[in-house]
């Protein structure tokens, strides 16, 4: 059954659609990850343009934020002080992020920029993934006690705020500095970023993981809805109708996904996940490389 | 099918009737609608284009959609990827050209009256915008055009069969893609005698977005601020419904 996108003016299978929601939810629940870095490319692939790709999957992140955010409340674990941070500079980042989407599609390099960025981040992740996943498989036969975070040169960094949920003395900028990257990231990407966020909180400002999902959960409901009305404003380009099918799917998808990831070990998913970010990166990559079957590019309108 | 093309004859040959006894017109030419509707189950449509004429002679019948300005980039290679270079931007160009002859355009009419009459992919009027473009890589970039609205099907390689069903009536079909764009169609039908144009008639068509489709292009377009804050509440509404479905299945 065929059903034609309003915004993207295109006829796509509707059946397609839900299945690719349904597909990408189910990842996303199996691996607690947003999926907008998988869905993102897909819709690109299936013909969808990549400006309405990019806006109307962070509307889709909204909605699944929203759901995975809930669960965290209950259970406590989000550090709202640390969220309203990186939502400050996500906030800056995204709006930042939009206006240069808008400088770049004018210049005819939009649909380049957001492949490259797919390729140089996943490429990066799915390799830190793999390893990581790999050395935790080894490592948990010898037991190796987890050390905390050590000092650093970002400890130097004034505006020193306590975050007590995250048990963390450090400075505001770095919180604010991670959700401007991130937010920068989510507009021109069409991601929640939580792939890049999560890492950055363990790693670089050394909270607790218990709290980074629900918080960064938090931090991704603001960053894509601003992004979705930026995109909404000044590009036209996000279709309702294509954000609501990629929900349904999505939502019934993420639910089995959950339920079939309580059976697996967390080394082993993270791996399995590590590998997929790497496939969608290869073909990217592929794309970019291989010579293209007509050496033209087509755009409607100009500039 | 067979049925409708029946009936469409019929409508046909009683225009043929009135018009020719009423208005004495060497030319008569009606669609089977004159609208096309985007709807939400759009995935493109067939329309029929019938008409008589009196007295010998070829028909020609181009249709040409509404203008806009497209811009055609070259892709390079440049440091191992593929990346737009140089582009051209082209102003009014037909979103949409098809034509339709019964037999070959150029055994019709010379070739000066075609290009005059803009008939043929070779004389759709698409010009760029910069003087300066030298003439080869015009040419480059016209041609790539062309093509690439030939690959989906919103230009005609080559003219269409137009079949005669005696010395009066003729009809065509025009096939529009799920991709084509909504505005004013123009529609020219000759008649050509002696390759002359004897003729010539203006069909107007009208494709628009109905309904929903419709209301959510405008609503975005129109009240882009509004809609943009109403697609999160949306959104935010199905992820609080979806979590609380999920805990309590």
């Amino acid at each position: 059954m065929q059903i034609y996108l309003p915004i993207a003016e295109i006829s796509v299978n509707i059946f397609l659609i839900l299945g690719m929601g349904g597909g990408v939810g189910f990842l996303s629940g199996l691996f607690g990850v947003g999926g907008g870095f998988l869905m993102t490319p897909l819709l690109i692939f299936i013909g969808i343009p990549p400006a309405v790709a990019v806006a109307t999957e962070a509307n889709q992140i909204v909605a699944s934020s929203v759901s995975g955010v809930l669960a965290h409340f209950r259970r406590g674990n989000v550090d709202i002080k640390m969220g309203v941070l990186l939502l400050i500079g996500g906030v800056i980042g995204s709006s930042f992020g939009v206006w240069l989407f808008t400088f770049l599609k004018g210049l005819g390099q939009i649909d380049l920029v957001i492949k490259l960025s797919y390729v140089v981040f996943l490429g990066i992740i799915g390799t830190l993934m793999l390893i990581e996943s790999v050395n935790a498989m080894r490592a948990k036969k010898r037991k190796a006690g987890k050390r905390s975070h050590s000092h650093n040169w970002m400890h130097g960094l004034p505006f020193k705020m306590r975050f007590r949920k995250s048990r963390l003395y450090i400075s505001a900028i770095l919180p604010i500095l991670i959700g401007v990257f991130v937010g920068i990231l989510s507009a021109i990407m069409g991601v929640g970023g939580g792939f890049v966020m999560v890492p950055a909180m363990i790693y670089l400002l050394g909270m607790p993981t218990a709290v980074v999902v629900g918080t960064s959960l938090f931090q991704i409901i603001f960053v894509t809805a601003n992004v979705t009305v930026l995109q909404a404003v000044s590009n036209y380009s996000v279709d309702i109708v294509l954000a609501l099918l990629l929900l349904i799917g999505g939502v019934i998808g993420a639910q089995f996904g959950a339920r079939f990831g309580g059976r697996m070990q967390g080394e082993q998913l993270r791996g399995l996940l590590a590998l997929i970010v790497i496939a969608v990166c290869l073909k990217l990559t592929f794309d970019l490389v291989v010579p293209p079957a007509d050496p033209y590019a087509f755009g409607v309108g100009g500039h | 099918m067979i049925k409708r093309y029946l009936k469409l004859l019929t409508c046909a040959v009683a225009l043929l009737v009135s018009a020719s006894s009423l208005q004495a017109k060497d030319l008569v030419v009606d669609l089977s609608a004159p609208i096309v509707r985007i709807t939400t189950g759009f995935s493109g449509t067939e329309l029929l284009l019938f008409g008589a004429k009196r007295g010998a002679g070829d028909v020609i019948v181009v249709v040409r959609g509404p203008l806009e300005d497209q811009t055609v980039h070259l892709k390079e290679r440049k440091l191992g990827i593929w990346v737009n270079t140089e582009h051209l931007k082209f102003e009014d160009v037909p979103s949409f050209y098809w034509v339709a002859s019964n037999r070959p355009i150029y055994d019709i009419l010379p070739a000066d009256t075609l290009t005059r009459l803009q008939i043929g992919l070779d004389d759709v009027p698409i010009t760029p915008v910069e003087e300066d473009a030298n003439s080869a890589e015009k040419i480059a970039f016209r041609a790539a055009m062309v093509r690439d609205k030939v690959r989906k099907r919103l230009y005609s390689e080559d003219a269409s069969p137009l079949l005669f069903l005696n010395d009066m009536l003729f009809r065509t079909k025009i096939n529009f893609p799920a991709n084509v764009s909504v505005g004013e169609f123009a529609i020219e039908t000759y008649l050509v005698r002696d390759q002359q144009v004897i003729t010539s008639e203006t069909t107007l068509l009208h494709v628009r977005k109905f309904g929903l489709e419709a209301e959510i292009y405008n609503f975005a377009h129109q009240q882009s601020l509004l809609y943009g804050i109403f697609a999160v509440v949306i959104a935010c509404a199905a992820g609080w419904l979806a979590n609380a479905a999920f805990r309590r299945g």
